[in-house]
């Protein structure tokens, strides 16, 4: 707070937090603030990163700000591999070392529609080396098709939780003439403060693909 | 003006309490709102709770006009199908007796629209210690045209909540 006001008066500092700023503030009050995280300003998702990708191993993010966010949320979209029919795998580091082991866990729904007949059935596991954000299923190459989802990341940087995921994703396949949707759930079941997230393809290259990865101011 | 997330209130559970409103976080400034619920510990491993929209008086709505429907997703066994209407409640799938973490982003519509019914979406991810990994997909309606301006969780026994994070956002 600015340390004095007009003709020497000086009175009790208000308390500052998040919708509740009281007072007159200058430039340098409302840095402040904004380092102290009590300045009222609305937007909440914030961006941390968008790569935006073609023919790559993989995608990093190697900054994931866990000290401000508890909670992340990541979309991806028109990701294409460059091997037909192979799942995306995503693996967090934990102090630095990706985790490959078959210690990831995740139960999901798949709902897909090819020549007007529907299928729906249930992917799961208790021990694979992929934490999924966009579904453990296979993906194409052909005409049109994409595959594209959000997810949420929760508690990846407080070491005394696991980390879980929440997700869903919707894409064409087999050169657009199916469609697939899944929504799912997974689980890093190690309390461990994670500070990387890698995606790729199980095998081959990602052609194109672009993920953003935020972060969820207050969670 | 902001299109985005707007940070609304919290709250976080620090003692042993069966059942708590989270009152006064639906208004007319948003349609659609998403909370986000984490690291609940519930001392109840296999049961779920009860999720109740308060009125515009603040009274916990109670009365049979719930419909849910609701896939339990279990990483080491086949998934489980739930459903009901005319139901007192919508079930909450916060399965954890742990302090291993807990992830749910529940979005609500419309709750403070007095002429139409309120709905939910909600996706969880939660581990069990000795049975894996849950997750659910639930979806809801209060069929009552009303202004509703906050929420209630209810272990439904003698089980309590012990510990939890709630966070809500406004929709813009």
């Amino acid at each position: 707070m600015a340390d004095d006001l007009k003709y020497g008066y000086k009175g009790a500092e208000p308390t500052q937090s998040f919708g509740n700023n009281t007072g007159v503030f200058d430039p340098n009050d409302i840095n402040n603030l904004i380092a102290d995280n009590k300045w009222t300003s609305f937007g909440q998702l914030e961006l941390i990163e968008t790569q935006t990708v073609s023919g790559v191993a993989s995608v990093e993010f190697t900054n994931l700000k866990t000290d401000i966010y508890n909670v992340h949320f990541m979309t991806m979209s028109d990701y294409v591999p460059t091997t037909y029919g192979k799942i995306i795998k995503v693996q967090l580091a934990e102090s630095g070392t990706y985790e490959t082991a078959s210690v990831y866990q995740f139960a999901e729904q798949y709902n897909g529609l090819s020549a007007g007949s529907a299928s729906f059935g249930e992917t799961k596991s208790t021990g694979t080396n992929s934490f999924n954000c966009f579904a453990q299923q296979t993906t194409t190459n052909g005409t049109n098709d994409s595959w594209n989802g959000y997810c949420y990341l929760y508690n990846l940087g407080d070491s005394s939780k696991y980390s879980f995921s929440t997700y869903q994703t919707s894409s064409t396949f087999v050169n657009s003439v199916q469609y697939y949707s899944v929504f799912g759930s997974s689980v890093l079941p190690q309390a461990s403060q994670v500070d990387k997230i890698k995606i790729f393809s199980a095998s081959g290259n990602i052609t194109n693909a672009s993920i953003s990865l935020y972060g969820i101011r207050y969670s | 003006m902001a299109t985005n997330l707007e940070f609304i209130t919290e709250t976080e559970v620090t003692s042993a309490v069966t059942s708590f409103d989270f009152d006064n976080i639906f208004s007319e400034d948003y349609d659609v709102y998403q909370i986000i619920f984490r690291n609940f510990n519930y001392g109840n491993n296999a049961n779920w709770i009860s999720l109740r929209f308060l009125d515009i008086s603040g009274s916990v709505i109670s009365t049979a006009n719930y419909d849910y429907a609701s896939l339990q997703m279990k990483a080491q066994t086949t998934f489980t199908e739930y459903r009901g209407t005319g139901a007192t409640q919508l079930p909450y799938g916060i399965y954890t007796n742990n302090n291993q973490g807990y992830g749910s982003v529940l979005t609500v519509y419309n709750p403070y629209d007095s002429g139409s019914y309120t709905f939910t979406a909600q996706q969880d991810s939660v581990f069990i210690n000795t049975v894996n990994l849950y997750g659910h997909k639930n979806i809801g309606v209060l069929k009552i045209a009303g202004t509703h301006r906050g929420i209630n969780l209810d272990t439904r026994n003698t089980n309590t909540f012990n510990s939890g994070n709630i966070q809500v956002y406004g929709v813009k």
